[in-house]
This record gives structure tokens, sequence and C-alpha cells, in this order.
């Protein structure tokens, strides 16, 4: 019973996000997919947006990999604020940075929405000669 | 004795028949055999109780054994609940632990049913809502612009620096040569097919350049002028801010004691003025089309004067000079018809002041001539006439005479017929021609750009617009591509003996014509 639910979930979610991306199209009224497409250019692999309370409203991936992600970074990002609360109430996180091995991850956290982009990394030719 | 047991006989018998109906009579003697055994032994004790207290009290003590009675016949019934009990309790646990299953299931799915549901709103119907409203347009705007900033930032901390060779060579190569080629701003979407009309930089943030293109032949309906904020210390390569505007913009500058202000001139003649806090791309004010203000192109616009008196000083190519104030751009404060001494209108092609003027301004015009004019005062309109160029002159740029009141009165101007010439306020016959484009260093106050841009470039096209900035020069060509080059440190900065030498090298110049002469 609750597999076949969230099957259907699963199916509605995807049916309704194309219908999203058409009626951005018709907007028109910011480049929101400008950034999304030079992202893209510039080595960013995945563009995640998120609500405050982490609930994702737009994504470049799949809802998979999307919830994968949501479901790691939001307590890190919700810790991290509450972090920087303790320390100094009238202070607020900006943004965040993961760096690793294989790419990085930058989270924008502002007081209504969440961007999080994740980056291949690109290796420097210092590296690869060290 | 007898009378006693006669009395609880009767007294048994008359409950029993009380209790009990005259269809179950014949149960009612069964019971009596059954109950015989128990209630005689009950009564040989408390026989015992009434020979011991006596006769009298033996009566109320009679009283006493029938609460006794009840008190046992309740202990009976008691004895049949607790025998009844447990089987009791099992039949009553069997339905409360069913009525408790499904108490527990129901509201289980019920809370299941609702954390999907609102997750479903949220994707649903909210998503849309919340993407095409304004508050996340700006947060997409916004925090994009943060993410180009730090994805452009590659820096690799744990870098090796054992293998330095490559700085090394990367400095010398720097050292050796006196410009080098640093950044090329060029946007698929808005400068493609666009020539680049005119450049300025930023007082308040010396990285940020500002250019405005000229119409895209190829898709006439996109909107003719577009200027577009550029950030040479990020090394992102999307604009800062893109306005637009209906008509091509000819000429651009930041509003120098506003960070927020960006002017413009356009080929209609109006002036506009955009605002980088409003999210809008249109200008927020412009001049009207009228006589009172310019009807031809604006070629020239800059701004003048000091933090609290500043004015915008704009020329168009029929030869009107304009005096506007930021704060009411519906009408000029000042207006000065610029004409030769037949009355004839001067088609101006550029504009400077001398560092710190507000009065007198030297103007290039498109018949090659150089002209000299005064706002105000006795002599206002054109002064003095210089030479002429062999074609028409593109830039004028006049020196910033800020350590030495000497070399104030110099200026060089740029035409079409690929020279440069040096000349003097004083003398309307120029003190040398040069083979480049002009403008004066702001840190470099006595050299033209030089040799250097004489060496040919990768496909170069016509180079149309220069600017020189604290660190650097920008060049913008007509392919609407924008580039920023470095300038070596021993060419930028000028060393202690560099005035003295350019005095001596203007001596020998004027030495030399004289000469000629």
């Amino acid at each position: 019973m609750s597999r076949s639910s969230r099957l259907s979930v699963t199916e509605t979610q995807r049916k309704s996000t194309p219908v999203v991306k058409k009626a951005v199209i018709r907007s028109r009224s910011y480049d929101g997919d400008a950034f999304v497409n030079l992202f893209a250019h510039r080595g960013a692999r995945d563009i995640m947006i998120l609500d405050s309370h982490g609930v994702p409203l737009r994504s470049t991936c799949s809802q998979r990999r999307t919830f994968v992600f949501v479901s790691n970074l939001k307590p890190l990002l919700f810790m991290a604020r509450n972090v920087v609360r303790d320390l100094d109430p009238s202070n607020d996180i900006t943004f965040m940075r993961i760096r690793s091995n294989m790419g990085e991850i930058h989270m924008t956290l502002g007081t209504d929405f969440i961007l999080i982009v994740v980056q291949k990394l690109r290796r420097l030719r210092s590296s690869s000669t060290s | 004795m007898g009378l006693v047991l006669i009395k609880f006989l009767r007294s048994t018998y008359s409950t029993l028949s009380g209790g009990k109906k005259q269809p179950l009579n014949l149960s009612v003697y069964n019971v009596q055999a059954t109950n015989i055994p128990p209630k005689e032994t009950l009564v040989y004790t408390k026989q015992t109780q009434t020979t011991s207290t006596g006769g009298g009290n033996g009566d109320v003590l009679a009283f006493d054994a029938q609460g006794d009675d009840e008190e046992s016949s309740l202990q009976n019934l008691g004895n049949g609940f607790t025998s009844k009990l447990p089987p009791g309790y099992l039949t009553h646990g069997l339905p409360t632990v069913k009525d408790v299953a499904p108490a527990i299931t129901p509201l289980e799915i019920k809370k299941e049913t609702e954390v999907k549901k609102e997750v479903n709103e949220l994707s649903e119907e909210q998503k849309q809502m919340i993407i095409l409203s304004e508050n996340f347009q700006r947060f997409v705007v916004r925090a994009g612009r943060v993410i180009e900033r730090a994805l452009s930032e590659n820096v690799d901390i744990y870098t090796d620096y054992i293998g330095g060779g490559d700085s090394e060579e990367a400095n010398d190569e720097r050292s050796h040569a006196r410009l080098s080629l640093n950044r090329v701003f060029y946007d698929e979407r808005w400068s493609k097919n666009r020539c680049i009309t005119s450049m300025d930089w930023s007082t308040h943030f010396p990285e940020l350049v500002v250019g405005s293109y000229h119409n895209n032949e190829e898709s006439p309906n996109e909107p003719d002028g577009v200027v577009m904020v550029w950030n040479t210390k990020f090394k992102k390569s999307t604009p800062e801010d893109v306005f637009h505007c209906q008509s091509a913009v000819m000429s651009t500058c930041f509003a120098k004691f506003n960070p927020n202000l960006i002017l413009g001139g356009t080929y209609s003649g109006q002036i506009v003025l955009w605002d980088n806090r409003v999210q809008k791309r249109t200008p927020i004010q412009r001049t009207p089309l009228s006589a009172a203000a310019h009807t031809h192109p604006v070629y020239c616009l800059q701004m003048v004067g000091t933090q609290n008196a500043h004015n915008v000083i704009s020329i168009s190519s029929d030869g009107k000079l304009c005096s506007w104030s930021l704060d009411m751009l519906s009408q000029p404060q000042d207006t000065l018809e610029l004409q030769q001494r037949q009355s004839k209108a001067i088609a101006i092609t550029s504009m400077a002041f001398p560092a710190n003027e507000i009065n007198s301004l030297v103007m290039g015009s498109e018949d090659g001539y150089v002209y000299s004019a005064s706002r105000h005062g006795l002599r206002s309109g054109v002064n003095e006439v210089y030479e002429r160029h062999l074609g028409p002159i593109t830039g004028i740029s006049t020196h910033y005479n800020q350590l030495s009141p000497d070399f104030g009165h110099l200026f060089l101007t740029s035409s079409i017929d690929w020279t440069i010439k040096l000349w003097s306020l004083k003398d309307t016959k120029p003190l040398y021609s040069f083979e480049q484009y002009i403008a004066w260093s702001p840190v470099r106050r006595q050299r033209p750009p030089g040799p250097d841009k004489t060496q040919p470039r990768h496909g170069a096209p016509a180079l149309r617009r220069d600017s020189w900035t604290p660190s650097g020069l920008c060049i913008g060509d007509e392919a609407g591509k924008l580039y920023v080059y470095d300038v070596a440190e021993n060419l930028a900065q000028p060393s202690r003996d560099e005035w003295s030498r350019f005095n001596t090298h203007l001596s020998e110049i004027k030495m030399n014509q004289g000469d000629e002469i």
C-alpha cells in the first residue's frame, strides 16, 4: 500500500516539473535559466534551489539525486546556521563551501531560499604535474 | 438452639424465594441441596458466638449474623467475580487490544497521509507560486552572482610550490612585456554583433567598468541600446548588470558621486539614467525629446564638479551643449550653442575637461578641427580653433595635472587619419604627432600609450574606444569584445625623474619645431 502510494507521489512530482519549466519559460521575467546554462558551461554539475525549510523547489538533476543531496545537506545547513546564531545572535550565515578531492559544493543561504551548486573540480596544472 | 436453626432456615428460604421466581423453583431445590453443607458449617461458628454473649445480645448478634450472611454472600459474589475476573479480564482485554490496534494504525495512516499531502502541496502548487514570485527571482539573481564569483575563483590552496618555475616564468613574461592581455569581456546574448561605443570606470568601485553597445542589426527585435557593467576583480564571465534602452547608447558614464547610477547618451538625443538597485533593466529616468534639449545623437557625456555641486555635461552632434542636474532631467539647467564664426553648427564628436575644471573644455569635431570653449563668463562659447586633423577626431584627452601644474595645458587628440597629436592650450599648432590612439594614463601622467599599441594582435578588428584605469588599459572593438590589459609596473608607475625628462623632451620638441620653421 505505502509503496504504491509513494510511487504515485514520485510520478506526480515528475509530471509536475515540466509544467514548472514551461511556466518559467513563459514568464521570461528574469534570466533564471541563463545562469543554469552558464553554470553548466562553467563546470557546475547540479543546481538546486530549496525553500527556507529545506523543500526542493527547482533542480537540474533527478528527483532521487536531489533528495539524496537535500537529505544530507539540510541538517548540515540548519546546524551551521544555528552555530552562527549561537555564537552571535546578530550574525547570520551567508555562504558555505564544501571542498573535496573530486568536487565541491557551494551553498548560498538567503533568508527565504537556499541555492546549492555542485561542481566538478578541475585539476590545475601544478597539481597534475606534482 | 432449634429456634435459631429454624430462624436461619426461614431466612434462607425467604431470600431464595424473593430472589428467584416461580418457574425457577425447580432450580431452587437444587440450590438447596448444594448450599446446605457450607451454611451449616457457618451456623455452627455463629452459635458459639451467641452462647458466649447471652440471650438478649443474641438477638442483636442475630441481626449482625444476617449482615455477616450478606457479607458472606457478597464475598461469595466477589469470589465469583474474582473467579470470573480472569476470564472477564481476558474477554475485556481482547476487545481492548482490538480497539487499540485499529485506533493506532489509522492515526499513523492519517499522519503519513498528512505528511505526504504537505509535501505534495509544496511540490505541486506552492512550488510554482514560489518560483514565479518576485522574491524568488531576486534571490536567484543575487545568489547566482555570488555563486559565479565563487565558481570562478578556482584557488587551489593545496598547490605545491616546490615547482615554482611556472610562477617565475609568468613573472618574467609579465616583467618583459609592457602590456599583457588580462580579460576579454563578451556575452553571447548581449554582446553579439554590437560594437562598443563608449566605456567608463567607476570611482566608487574601481573594478567595475561599464560599456555601451550599439544595436544588433541581425536581431531587430532586441533593444537597440545595451549597457553592461563588468567586474574585473572576479573572474566571472557574465556582466554584473545589463541595462536596456530603446535607442542605441552612444556614450555612457558612471555617476561620479552616486555609486548606483549610470548615465547614458542615446542616438535619439535622450539622456537616460539607470539604477542598479532596481530590478528593471529599463531606465528609471530620461530626458524629454524636445527642442530645449538634444535632438541629435549625444556622443559626449561627462560628470563634472564636486560632491555637493556637480552637473552632467552633454554635447550632441549638432553642437549643442547642455548642463543637467541629476535631480531634474526634465529640463536642462543651461544650454549653449557651439557655433563657428559663420554661425555654423559644429559636429562635436569628443569632449574633455581639464582636471578639476568645470568651465573650460576642449572638443574634437567631425571636420577635424579642435575647439576650446567656455561655459560661462564673458567669453562663453567657442574660444579657440586649433589646426585640423585630416579626418574626423575620434578621441580627445586632457592631462591629469594633479602633481605638476606645468602640464595642465596639454591634451591629446586622435583621429581617423591614424595620427595622435599632442597639443597645448596656449598654441594652435600641435606640439607633436604620434601614430597611436590616445588617453592620458591616470597613474603615469605624462606618457601616451606609445608604441605598445602598434603591435599587431591576433585577428585585429578595428579598435573603437580605449580607457585607462588605475591598474590597466581597457579597449573595446567593433565586435563587441572588451579587452582589459595589464600594464607593467615600470610603465604604469612614473619614476622620480619622469617630470624633468618630460619637460626636457617638450623643450626639445619645441626647439626642433623652431629649427624647422
